[in-house]
């Protein structure tokens, strides 16, 4: 397992991508690199531009072909499954893009859990 | 290529070419150039290049949004050689049918099959070249 923490965040969303891609945890997904990439991007780009949080934690975890990923900030509290999901029958002239990141990591991953405990926003996403 | 992207107006369309990847890292400097060209009302279609796009994140998706609400006067949007994990991505979220998608066999293919071609003639095998997500016929 990987613990990685960031401080501060503002402005450091492709820094943070980039060393979170780069563990070795990451080094065996092959069929799901692409996937990996977006779900990790969504997440960060998420906590750092709408946090509040000065910091991040994240832990990467790999059981066999499993890969696990923590976020935890101390942002304000947000679950972002409660967050409404896009309307997808709505035609693309009229569409706004809010919501469509989350929407893509909770059908991209296979399992997908936020918390709040002790002021922190706990974010845990499976891919099996 | 700079910010892996090359936007090209050729006639009334504007030709996005894109690299591996769409996404937060890159998206942004798309947008911003797509934004010189708003108030060009003879854009009739906006074709996005995806055939060496591999990664498509919301970013990204912020550019065909903008593309189609912003430029011109409601264009046609489309993909070309998409990959079949793009395609799925669009269609997950709905925008597949406002979405022309093209197979064309770009230079750098002919070129890939060309090389094939030479290959097989002096050595007896047939090769074929395909794009992921590509069937056969």
């Amino acid at each position: 397992m990987t613990r990685l923490r960031f401080q501060p965040i503002q402005g450091k969303s492709l820094d943070i991508i980039g060393t979170i891609l780069q563990t070795e945890e990451m080094a065996p997904v092959v069929t799901t690199w692409n996937i990996i990439r977006v779900v990790v991007e969504e997440l960060v780009v998420n906590i750092v531009d709408y946090s509040h949080s000065d910091y991040l934690d994240v832990e990467i975890t790999r059981d066999g072909r499993s890969l696990s990923l923590r976020f935890r900030d101390g942002g304000v509290p947000f679950n972002p499954l409660e967050r409404e999901f896009p309307d997808i029958s709505i035609p693309l002239e009229e569409r706004k893009i809010g919501g469509v990141g989350i929407f893509l990591v909770v059908h991209y991953m296979d399992d997908v859990a936020y918390e709040h405990i002790g002021g922190e926003n706990i974010l845990t996403v499976k891919k099996n | 290529m700079n910010n892996d992207f090359k936007v090209t107006k050729k006639g009334t369309a504007l030709v996005i070419e894109l690299g591996r990847s769409l996404d937060t890292a890159n998206a942004p400097a798309l947008q911003n150039e797509l934004a010189t060209y708003v108030g060009q009302e003879d854009i009739e279609k906006v074709v996005f290049d995806a055939s060496e796009l591999l990664t498509l994140s919301s970013s990204g998706l912020r550019t065909v949004y903008f593309s189609k609400q912003r430029l011109g006067n409601k264009p046609e949007i489309v993909f070309v050689n998409c990959a079949k994990e793009i395609y799925h991505t669009l269609k997950l979220i709905g925008l597949a049918p406002s979405i022309k998608f093209l197979n064309v066999e770009t230079k750098k293919v002919v070129r890939q099959q060309e090389k094939l071609d030479d290959f097989s003639c002096n050595n007896d095998i047939v090769c074929y070249s395909m794009k992921l997500g590509q069937s056969e016929d």
